[in-house]
C-alpha cells in the first residue's frame, strides 16, 4: 500500500512517444528499455521499503543503494540520510561475446572464450563483440545512510555506484565491481575492492 | 573446466555443473599457508584450498565427489580455465 502511494505521489512523467524497444511499467507508467526484468523506476522504489535489507549479510549491515530522481526524492521526502554520487560508467569496462548456431541442430549459443571458438560445425551469428554489460538507467545514485551507521564501520553494499576494476582476464575482459565491502569514514563509503574482486575466486 | 564470472559456478567442459563457489571470508591466495605445490591451508578456517591450475575435469569431479565442500581456487588467468556467461 505505501508503495502504491509513494508511486503516485512520485511517479514521474511517461516519455510522450515509445519504440519498439520500450514497455511501458503497469504501475507507474514509467517508459524503459524491454531488456530490463523490471521497472527501475519501481525497482528502487522497492528497495526504499525493502525490509530485508534491515538484515545483515556475513554480519554487516547492508546498504541500500537507489537509482533515479524518482526514488532520491522519495528518500528525501521520507526523510531518510542520503550520499548521493553521480552515476556514470567508465568506458573500460568491456565484455566479449561471439554467437554461434549448430549447422545441423539450429542450437544457438554464445561463447565468451577465443579458446571455444574452434569447431566448423557452428557458423557464427554475431562475430566477436566487445560490450560494456554495466548501464545505469539514470545518472542520480544515491546510498542510504544508516542514522546510527558509526564512522570505521565496515558495510556491505549490493551495488556499488562508483567505478571499480573488479577483474580483468588475460583476453581483455575487464570487469566492474558491482559488490563489494566498504568501510563508512563519517561522509563517504571507502569501497574494499579486494572482498569482492575476481581474478582469483575461492570458495 | 569452465567458470562463470557473475555466478561463479563451475563446469566441466562438458557442461556438466560441478560447484559453485562461496567463500564469506575473503581471504586472498597469496595470504594463506602453502602445503604442498597446488594446496594451501585458509589461516581463518583452516580449510585445505586445493588449487585448480593443474586439475583436468576428471580431477575436478572426483575431488568434490569425495569431498562436496572441498574449497578451491580458481583463476580466470589460468590456461585449463574457459569463461562463460
Amino acid at each position: 500500500m505505501l508503495f502504491k502511494r509513494l508511486l503516485d505521489i512520485f511517479k514521474t512523467k511517461p516519455h510522450s512517444q515509445t519504440k519498439k524497444v520500450k514497455k511501458i511499467c503497469t504501475e507507474c507508467d514509467y517508459v524503459y528499455e524491454k531488456l530490463l526484468d523490471e521497472c527501475p523506476d519501481c525497482k528502487y522504489l522497492k528497495i526504499l521499503m525493502n525490509k530485508s535489507f534491515d538484515e545483515k549479510s556475513d554480519n554487516l549491515r547492508v546498504i541500500r543503494t537507489i537509482r533515479g530522481e524518482t526514488a532520491i526524492k522519495a528518500a528525501k521526502d521520507m526523510g531518510l540520510k542520503l550520499l548521493e554520487l553521480r552515476a556514470e560508467v567508465s568506458d573500460e569496462f568491456k565484455v566479449k561475446y561471439k554467437k554461434l548456431q549448430h549447422r545441423k541442430t539450429g542450437e544457438i549459443i554464445t561463447i565468451g572464450d577465443f579458446r571455444e571458438d574452434n569447431g566448423s560445425e557452428w557458423k557464427t551469428l554475431v562475430n566477436w563483440t566487445s560490450e560494456n554489460p554495466s548501464k545505469f538507467f539514470s545518472p542520480y545514485a544515491a546510498y542510504v545512510i544508516p542514522k546510527d551507521l558509526k564512522k570505521g564501520e565496515r558495510v556491505l553494499i549490493n551495488d556499488v555506484i562508483t567505478n571499480h576494476v573488479s577483474g580483468r582476464w588475460n583476453q581483455g575482459d575487464v570487469y566492474r565491481l558491482s559488490k563489494s565491502e566498504a568501510t563508512w569514514t563519517g561522509e563517504d563509503f571507502y569501497i574494499d575492492v579486494s572482498s569482492y574482486a575476481i581474478g582469483d575466486f575461492i570458495g | 573446466m569452465k567458470i562463470n564470472p557473475s555466478t561463479k559456478e563451475i563446469f566441466t567442459d562438458s557442461g556438466e555443473f560441478v560447484k559453485r563457489l562461496h567463500c564469506p571470508i575473503h581471504v586472498k591466495w597469496k595470504a594463506m599457508k602453502k602445503m604442498g605445490v597446488d594446496t594451501r591451508i585458509c589461516f581463518e578456517c583452516n580449510k585445505t584450498i586445493h588449487d585448480t591450475a593443474s586439475l583436468n575435469d576428471t580431477d575436478l569431479v572426483r575431488l568434490i565427489n569425495n569431498d562436496p565442500k572441498a574449497c578451491l581456487r580458481v583463476n580466470l588467468n589460468h590456461e585449463n580455465i574457459k569463461i562463460i556467461h
